[in-house]
């Protein structure tokens, strides 16, 4: 499996979460889904490396941020980009991201910062 | 020596002057100053001081019974025994037997000057001899009735004056005269023996030619054998030498009191006497003025005592009127309370304004006029003034006291207690200052209070704004997400349209989405009609609880992939209800569970009919809910702490919407949660919920 294709998607909302798995393998992206921080942690360990996360910030069990903490504070995670899809206007929660896209998202937005993670 | 109006010093006016002052304590006595009372209450200890002392016999009868109501020290010198009040003069009248003066009749008790003097009569100068106890006195009387300010009569007043001594001598001038052989030798030797000052004038020029020691020591000069314009060179004699004159000119006597003289004493200090004066005019067998017998008599001491009655009580009236007016218009409420008991002497009108208008005050106990603050610090401070003399200071001292319109309130007092003491030293009472400071101290609460109130209005304020704003802020975000899923669905749509499976799933996404964003929207002004208070409307029809609670589960599991777990005895379990309410009240509580309860664990929910009543648990394990977000859990646009700081999503309507939709149908729904036995909500509804929701 070609590792810079893995996607890792953490979003609570189904609909989006599927919404974008679909966008994503139709460009041959490789997708895994978490619907929280905590299942996101979880995948992490399961799955091999992504290439990129798509984070939501706002979600029951284990928010965004804590998500994003635990693994800019993992040395093994530490470098796997992190790009945040989310309709919070707190953007002081974007720092250790590479970016931050606001909902609703334009999908072709969205596809050209993937791409540009995920080769 | 200056001169004078002699009827203003007589006896007489002695008299007049101390039934003048009598009338005036009672008057004092009767009016309704409590100071007043207490200078009469001076003053009257002083007239009866004086009276009692002074060396005139005094006594006093009452004009209704006829009985003895007081006599002076020197009245029992005179009697040779003290009669006490009460005593009935006709007992007396066995030991004092009165004859009249010449005659020698036996004088009858209608007779007596104190009956004159109860019939009406004025009684002057009255001479009658009086038998006491088998020796005799010459007494000269003069009584007077003492009334009352309203005219009537209270008591009869009689001064003796003994006068012995003087008829004595008169009588042997007479017989010396009448002898006309006796000479002047026994004259002379009787003169010289008398301790009462005397002389004898001869001719016109009137030369002393007697004058015994008694009467030189007085003057304070030898005057034998000089006329009375050479002893008397300092003036006095422009006075004396006139009525000399006159008296020896007619040959009647002259009679003067209390006549202001100064003389130079034994240490030649010049002194202010007074002196009663009587000169006689003696004759020749042949009826010719041959001299004049001058008698005097000190009364300086009676005067100067009378004077002294007289300034004393001038001073007292001035003080006492001072003391009125400043009690009167001083701005603080006084009272003076005296004894130990506390009655009221004084209460201005501040201090009858204190309180509440209406009470009496003078000469009742304080006790008495506040049996509202009978065991209380008041009267326990103003008690311990009394005995220890403590100055006591009181600020804003809250008692219960019964107001102006009869109720009994908090009122606050600013007071101040200061013991007095009578002319002994004793304690005498406590005087209070007092200022009633309801009004301020009621301003300043009342203005804490609305300090507190604003406090706490601009704290709830401020709250409210932190929910408000974190209620837009999660309903932004929330509307966001189905808007999200829109446009995210309808641009992959145009990606693969010519798949037909493809487009369906998208289509079930759009729509699902809509639906989404319309019932929060829905749920959004019902959450708004439940904290206005209105009812939501329901249409309630025969439905099947177990089938509701089955479909809304297993919509949800389409998204939830197969989270729930379902129990029930029975699969028909029927009642009266709004089946769309009963399945938004499902799906709230459910999806809560699964967004806060552990993931890898499934949800149970369990239906129970117990009687008319159904019960619906839904139980999720995870982290607990404090009992104190348990309490506040249902109210609008409030979510748990963990679900505002974990950044979670839902703007805290959904349960606020359970309520209200459970209680529109008559039940009610509660939560449980515990670290041990996780979260559980559970709804109770009637049976029949129709007759709820008329």
């Amino acid at each position: 499996m070609n590792r810079n294709k893995i996607v890792l998607v953490v979003e609570d909302d189904i609909i989006i979460r599927e919404n974008l798995r679909d966008a994503l393998e139709m460009e041959g992206y490789k997708v895994f889904t978490a619907a929280n921080g905590k299942e996101g942690l979880e995948k992490l360990k399961l799955i091999p490396q992504p290439a990129l996360v798509l984070l939501d910030m706002m979600m029951p069990v284990m928010n965004g941020r804590e998500f994003l903490d635990v693994i800019l504070a993992d040395h093994m995670l530490a470098a796997i980009p992190v790009i945040i899809v989310s309709a919070d206007i707190d953007e002081s929660k974007k720092v250790g991201s590479k970016a931050y896209l606001k909902k609703p998202v334009d999908l072709d937005l969205l596809l050209q910062w993937v791409s540009r993670y995920a080769k | 020596m200056k001169r004078s109006n002699l009827s203003d010093h007589s006896p007489e006016t002695l008299l007049k002057r101390i039934a003048e002052l009598e009338a005036q304590v009672e008057s004092l006595e009767k009016s309704e100053s409590p100071s007043n009372q207490e200078i009469q209450k001076n003053h009257q200890s002083w007239l009866e001081h004086v009276l009692l002392e002074i060396p005139v016999p005094i006594y006093m009868v009452n004009p209704l019974s006829g009985r003895y109501v007081f006599g002076n020290k020197a009245m029992d010198e005179l009697l040779g025994r003290h009669i006490p009040a009460q005593e009935d003069r006709s007992s007396i009248a066995g030991e004092l037997v009165a004859f009249e003066e010449g005659t020698g009749r036996k004088m009858t008790l209608d007779e007596y000057p104190s009956s004159r003097a109860i019939r009406g009569e004025k009684v002057e100068d009255f001479k009658f001899l009086w038998r006491i106890r088998n020796r005799d006195y010459h007494v000269s009387t003069t009584a007077c009735m003492i009334q009352e300010k309203y005219g009537n009569p209270k008591t009869v007043l009689v001064v003796v004056k003994d006068i012995s001594e003087q008829v004595l001598l008169l009588k042997q001038i007479e017989i010396s005269q009448n002898a006309a052989i006796e000479g002047h030798e026994q004259l002379q030797g009787f003169f010289m023996q008398s301790n009462i000052p005397m002389v004898i004038l001869d001719g016109p020029d009137h030369h002393f030619i007697l004058a015994n020691p008694p009467y030189e020591k007085f003057i304070g000069r030898k005057a034998m054998g000089k006329t009375v314009a050479e002893v008397f060179d300092g003036g006095e004699a422009e006075i004396y030498k006139p009525i000399l004159d006159k008296v020896y000119e007619t040959g009647e006597s002259f009679i003067g009191k209390e006549l202001p003289i100064d003389l130079v004493d034994e240490n030649c200090c010049l002194q202010n006497y007074f002196i009663n004066i009587d000169y006689h005019a003696f004759k020749d067998k042949h009826g010719n003025t041959k001299g004049i017998l001058a008698i005097v008599i000190d009364v300086s001491e009676q005067v100067k005592a009378r004077k002294l009655i007289e300034n004393s009580t001038n001073t007292l009236l001035i003080e006492k009127a001072k003391l009125d007016a400043l009690v009167a218009e001083s701005p603080s409420a006084i009272g003076l309370m005296k004894g130990k008991d506390l009655i009221f002497e004084v209460a201005n009108n501040k201090w009858q304004e204190l309180v509440s208008l209406g009470r009496e005050y003078i000469g009742k106990s304080y006790s008495e006029i506040y049996p509202e603050l009978i065991d209380t610090d008041a009267i326990r401070s103003i008690q311990h003034t009394f005995a220890t003399g403590e100055t006591f200071t009181a600020n804003e001292m809250k008692l219960l006291v019964k107001s102006k319109l009869g109720i009994l309130e908090d009122q606050y007092f600013d007071y101040t207690n200061v013991r007095i003491l009578d002319s002994n030293g004793a304690p005498y009472g406590v005087f209070c200052y007092a200022h009633n400071v309801t009004n301020r101290v009621r301003n300043r609460i009342e203005i804490e209070e609305n300090r507190k109130f604003l406090a706490i209005t601009v704290e709830n304020l401020e709250h409210e704004r932190e929910l408000r704003e974190r209620f837009v802020l999660a309903l932004t975000h929330d509307l966001r997400t189905p808007i999200t899923a829109l446009k995210m669905s309808a641009q992959l749509l145009s990606r693969k349209a010519d798949d037909p499976n493809f487009v369906r799933t998208i289509s079930k996404r759009i729509i699902s989405s809509v639906d989404r964003a319309d019932q929060m929207i829905r749920d959004l002004l019902d959450a708004n009609r439940i904290k206005a208070g209105e009812k939501l409307p329901l249409q309630i029809k025969q439905t099947n609880m177990f089938e509701v609670i089955e479909e809304t589960l297993a919509g949800l599991n389409v998204i939830h992939e197969d989270r729930f777990n379902l129990s029930s005895e029975n699969k028909l379990i029927v009642g009266y209800w709004d089946k769309d309410s009963v399945q938004r009240v499902i799906e709230n509580l459910a999806s809560n569970a699964i967004k806060y309860g552990t993931d890898t664990k499934k949800v149970s929910v369990k239906l129970l009919k117990r009687d008319d009543t159904v019960e619906i648990s839904i139980h999720n394990e995870g982290n607990p809910i404090s009992l104190s977000e348990q309490q506040d859990i249902f109210n609008p646009f409030r979510r748990t702490s963990s679900a505002i700081s974990g950044g979670q999503v839902g703007w805290g309507v959904g349960l606020t919407l359970v309520k209200g939709l459970v209680e529109s149908h008559g039940g009610s729904v509660t939560v449980s949660s515990s670290s041990s036995q996780g979260t559980t909500f559970q709804v109770k509804l009637p049976e029949d919920s129709r007759k709820y929701h008329e």
